[in-house]
């Protein structure tokens, strides 16, 4: 029942009103009869960004009454209007009518953002948006799902949590693996001694890939290539760089996928094992970059972190030597979880219950199995929407998790060993590897 | 494809580097200097390579980026060679390549590049030359420039600033505004404060933003007075809500040791805002003893609303001390403080607070579903008991199935013996509830029992009930995934008279197992009719397709017309189960039994299952029944289903579309025809 022990955001926002006609604690049932809820309980939402991924979240949100799409904003006409097709017939499907027409589509964010009935946005915009585009929504007043991870720059996932805290914001990271039971278990796992003392994690994410060259040509009818490109170098258009997957395996959009995947498995090490968030750690490893191409990020890489208790943890592409996912090593057994399923040094590691004096890490909602959490995820962040909690990925764990990544890729850029001290976000003793922290931002845009 | 060009790369020329690798050679470096978009990188990240190793060493830096810089000033460099050096310089330039960034910052087209580089190159000269270009730029390339100023965040800019904060030009004053935000300082916020006085009400956005961070900046740097100057305007009741909030947030953040009490005013105050805030900041504030207990003692004295609200949080933070004031509210007559506390009862509740909350129901007041749910969550197995005495006391119907469907959700498991009374009431509002609890509650001892209650009543949708409560009971105790859930039945079968086994047959049947097979087959040769009614029934009930033989022979030769009809259901039934049979043996046995039937009632059963096996072989079957006017909805139906599956659509779109098309018009069910235009759609 612990659903039931935060307030309800609603209840904050009728506090002037004398007699309270909504519950004030979180469940959904509560919210209206017969698990339906009433339209005016609804958190009405923003979407930044339809493409693939905006889509898939658009997905997620079918099943989640509490959440109403009224708006989107994309560059790419043919997306946003698209996606407008796909809501207005959601909610014509949901509220039993012909047809509806009360999602709005926008080119710049900048005029969502500006709308004051919007409670919360959905951020699923390429890496080298997010720090700008996350920062703005915040000091609008919006709640956030931001995707993972949480800026392509460290510099400015400092700035995003800072606006998180000073503007009160709700922000839910989307490494949306921490919303699967699976992932949840292998943590509590680690986290209440059932492995011994954990020595050492093994952390294992796809590789990049390389691309070959696209020549420039005009962008589609309809696509605002100039606000797509945004803070990142203007580069002309060609058909490749602005897709899944080339996208993310360009540095001036992502810093490739030993960030951009990465974060997931990295997210749970540390949700796992908080030290590899919290406390300074060395970071030293090799990586293999294309040598043609269009493409200048990392396709294979090998990284070891150390932490001065003796901890260590190893983070390579799938099968360099690392399997997929995340396994946590202990001096009493081993556990390791992936997208795929969860295995452990001893069988009834699988089906432990916690004590009730153990660790019991924040439980998402339950929706099944299906997309790595992807609907508990959203319905999580909606939940803390509501109570004003933390939802399961805080803006401080994003972070910190991102920067997992990104310092690898610091580390490699600079040919060698780093040590970073995540409580001051800083590079120890290297004005070199702070330098590359941050990357000026093309103008107008700006953090 | 991409990935195979990658091993292709790697296998043909090793074409990928790691750190160490050869360095760049003459050829990459004129190819660098005639780069054109669009070409191939292949120089560029030989170029990098060698970034990448002259970052080991400081001299080998110098060299590799006083060669880069050379290249930026020359007239034979294209336009996006430039553009690559100075990403380059940005993490590896020094103040040795500032004189001639600073002479590259002077020509239009190359400005905003070397803008970037003089940005990241730390030092004095560097600075400099960002400042000097506030004077020569204008446009997009001067709010490139103050920006690059804000953030390399010195205090020296202030002064070049302050005269664009006038500008004519928005976009400058806004960036400039930004810009100073972003430095602090007292002096930037006194600018700043010149333009908030200026602004009027509410302060727009782009005032709002840096005048904020300004605060926290200074805040952070302990000029406390100066911040809460900041945060108190900003916090007035004209502005916009997100930066009252976040003014407000300030403000408490500066209260440090006092916040507790700023809490307990401003959950006093008259500003919603304020009251929202405070809450907030309770709700996130980890509480010790001592101050939660001073909250506790502050709870009679608030006004009932900031009470409730108070009391809310504080339960929801497990704080028990407050049982008595909320038990108290309870009686109280403002709805407000009653609903909270009522609520409230949910956490902090014992057994003694549960007749309060029976109270509610049983007067049906406005309440009632809130105590509900309060009793629901409320902990405590000595809170089961206290809800069992109510419910045996209880005398309205309605109530009484409430707090059964109350025990149901805690799992309250000392109810069983009472639930099993209250199963065999002959009102439905009574047992439907209590069968439904006994279905998670109840063990496999609960089972004779239940068989004993099942043979006492005749009306058959109360009979039905306790069969389905019955049979889940017994799925949900077996003792393993392989065990037989019928054993308990059979046991009681094995030892029961011709009536009660008539009786428990078809309970049989929808347990299923190879021994409730052989009594149910005995049944079904038996000279007793009641016997083989029994077993017929028995057989059509079987949950699996391993009936699916006899089913199938009792369909085409029983003699009475009700059987053939019955077993014939039972058949498509289950032969459309999910199971390991090819897809194209399970369309062909249900093809059979659409030409076995003799009504259409049959055949659209069939049309309704056969969308179960998903192939592209169904949808060819079904969409000739799109014609015929006794079969076409039920053709529709099947269709839509097969359509939803994307894997079988997409690669039959044509097919699909068709179809689709067929259904969207004739289809008489509004959901179906909406259906088919979103799969039409693609969506």
């Amino acid at each position: 029942m612990n659903h039931l022990h935060s307030l309800s955001r609603r209840r904050f926002l009728a506090l002037g009103t004398a007699a309270v006609a909504v519950p004030y604690f979180i469940p959904a049932s509560a919210l209206g009869k017969d698990g339906a809820m009433l339209p005016s309980e609804r958190i009405t939402i923003g979407m930044l960004g339809v493409g693939n991924r905006g889509s898939s979240s658009l997905c997620a949100l079918e099943p989640l009454p509490e959440a109403q799409v009224v708006a989107i904003a994309d560059p790419r006409k043919e997306r946003r209007d698209r996606a407008q097709e796909q809501v207005n017939a959601t909610y014509a499907r949901r509220s039993d009518k012909e047809s509806y027409q009360a999602c709005d589509v926008y080119n710049d964010f900048r005029e969502l953002l500006a709308r004051p009935d919007i409670d919360a946005v959905w951020g699923t915009v390429p890496d080298h948006w997010h720090g700008v585009l996350y920062s703005r929504a915040l000091e609008a007043g919006k709640d956030m799902y931001g995707e993972k991870p949480l800026t392509r720059w460290i510099s400015q996932g400092v700035t995003v949590c800072d606006a998180v805290r000073r503007y009160g914001r709700v922000f839910q990271t989307g490494t949306q693996q921490r919303s699967c039971p699976t992932f949840r278990h292998a943590c509590e796992l680690a986290r209440n001694g059932y492995l011994g003392k954990i020595h050492t994690v093994y952390v294992g994410a796809p590789g990049g890939e390389a691309y070959e060259v696209e020549p420039p040509c005009d962008p589609p009818e309809g696509f605002d290539y100039d606000m797509w490109t945004g803070p990142a170098p203007m580069i002309p258009f060609d058909n490749k760089r602005c897709e899944w997957l080339a996208m993310y395996m360009i540095s001036h959009y992502c810093a490739g996928f030993i960030t951009n995947w990465g974060v997931h498995h990295l997210d749970i090490a540390g949700w796992g094992c908080p030290e590899i968030f919290n406390e300074t750690f060395e970071v030293e490893g090799t990586g293999v970059m294309p040598e043609s191409g269009m493409t200048d990020t990392w396709i294979s890489w090998q990284m070891e972190y150390r932490y001065a208790s003796g901890l260590k943890m190893s983070f390579t592409n799938t099968g360099n030597p690392n399997e997929q996912g995340c396994r946590f090593e202990g001096d009493e057994g081993w556990v390791h979880v992936n997208r795929q399923g969860i295995w452990a040094s001893s069988p009834s590691l699988l089906t432990l219950k916690l004590k009730p004096t153990d660790i019991h890490l924040h439980a998402s909602p339950d929706y099944g199995t299906k997309y790595y959490g992807y609907i508990q995820h959203s319905a999580d962040f909606l939940r803390s929407v509501r109570t004003r909690q933390d939802p399961v990925s805080p803006v401080e764990e994003g972070h910190a998790a991102s920067t997992l990544g990104n310092v690898a890729d610091i580390s490699l850029h600079l040919g060698r060993k780093l040590k970073w001290n995540p409580k001051e976000n800083l590079f120890l003793g290297d004005d070199e590897a702070n330098n590359m922290l941050s990357r000026p931002l093309r103008s107008p845009w700006t953090l | 494809m991409k990935r195979t060009f990658y091993l292709m790369l790697l296998l043909a020329i090793g074409s990928s580097f790691t750190i160490g690798a050869q360095a760049a050679s003459e050829d990459d470096w004129q190819a660098l200097a005639r780069y054109e978009y669009g070409q191939d990188l292949k120089p560029l990240l030989a170029i990098d390579r060698e970034v990448i190793d002259a970052m080991t060493s400081p001299e080998k830096r110098q060299a590799c980026a006083e060669r880069l810089a050379n290249l930026l000033v020359s007239s034979e460099t294209t336009l996006p060679a430039k553009q690559f050096i100075c990403f380059k310089l940005q993490t590896f330039g020094t103040p040795a390549q500032v004189p001639v960034l600073a002479k590259v910052l002077e020509d239009p087209q190359t400005a905003d590049m070397a803008r970037m580089v003089l940005e990241s190159i730390p030092g004095e000269a560097s600075l400099a030359a960002l400042q000097a270009g506030l004077e020569k730029q204008q446009g997009p390339l001067l709010v490139g420039l103050i920006h690059s100023l804000a953030t390399r965040g010195d205090t020296s800019s202030i002064d070049a600033l302050k005269k664009l904060a006038d500008h004519q030009d928005t976009e400058i004053v806004d960036a400039t505004t930004w810009a100073l935000g972003r430095i602090g300082g007292p002096e930037a916020a006194t600018i700043l404060a010149e333009k908030v006085a200026q602004s009027g009400t509410p302060v727009p956005q782009a005032i709002a933003v840096p005048y904020l961070r300004c605060a926290w900046r200074l805040s952070e740097n302990g000029d406390a007075e100066a911040a809460k100057a900041i945060f108190q305007r900003m916090s007035q009741a004209s502005e916009a809500t997100p930066n009252r909030k976040a003014a407000l947030r300030g403000l408490l953040r500066l209260s440090g040791e006092k916040v507790g009490s700023t809490v307990l005013k401003w959950l006093t105050s008259d500003d919603l805002l304020e009251r929202q805030i405070a809450a907030e900041q309770l709700n996130e504030m980890k509480l010790d003893d001592a101050t939660a207990q001073t909250f506790v003692e502050a709870l009679p004295g608030l006004p009932t609303e900031s009470q409730a609200l108070l009391m809310e949080i504080l339960a929801a933070k497990q704080i028990v001390a407050i049982r008595p004031a909320v038990a108290v509210a309870v009686e109280n007559d403002e709805p407000g403080l009653k609903r909270a506390a009522i609520r409230c009862l949910a956490i902090v509740g014992d057994a003694e607070s549960v007749k309060l909350l029976t109270a509610e129901m049983a007067n049906q007041t406005p309440y009632c579903e809130i105590a509900e749910e309060s009793l629901i969550a409320m902990p405590g197995e000595a809170v089961d008991s206290a809800i069992l005495r109510e419910m045996k006391n209880v005398e309205n119907e309605d109530a009484r199935s409430r707090l059964i469907e109350i025990l149901r959700q805690r799992k309250a498991t000392v109810a069983v013996s009472e639930l099993l009374t209250e199963a065999g009431n002959k009102d439905a509002t009574v047992y439907l509830p209590a069968l439904q609890a006994l279905r998670g509650l109840a063990s496999s001892d609960e089972v004779p029992a239940m068989i004993d209650l099942l043979i006492t009543i005749s009306d058959p949708k109360h009979h039905d009930e306790i069969e389905k409560t019955i049979l889940v009971v017994c799925e949900k105790t077996k003792e393993n995934e392989e065990a037989d859930p019928a054993t308990v039945v059979l046991a009681v079968f094995a030892t029961a008279d011709q009536a009660k086994q008539a009786t428990l047959l078809p309970l049989l049947g929808r347990l299923g197992g190879e021994k409730s097979l052989e009594v149910v087959a005995a049944a079904m040769e038996s000279d007793d009719s009641n016997l083989q009614n029994a077993g017929v029934r028995a057989l059509c009930n079987w949950p699996d397709a391993t009936v699916a033989d006899r089913l199938w022979d009792l369909a085409k030769t029983a003699q009475d017309r009700a059987y053939r009809t019955r077993a014939l259901r039972a058949y498509i039934r289950v032969v459309s189960l999910k199971s390991d049979r090819p897809e194209a043996e399970t369309l062909a046995l249900l093809q059979n039994a659409f030409q076995l039937a003799d009504t259409d009632s049959e055949r659209r059963l069939v049309l309704q299952r056969v969308s179960t096996v998903r192939t592209i072989e169904t949808l060819r079957w079904v969409v000739p029944y799109l014609e015929d006017p006794a079969l076409n909805q039920a053709a529709c139906q099947a269709v839509v289903e097969l359509a939803h599956h994307r894997f079988l659509r997409a690669p039959n779109k044509a097919e699909f579309d068709s179809a689709l098309e067929k259904v969207s018009k004739i289809s008489q069910d509004p959901s179906v025809t909406e259906r088919a235009k979103r799969y039409q759609l693609g969506l």
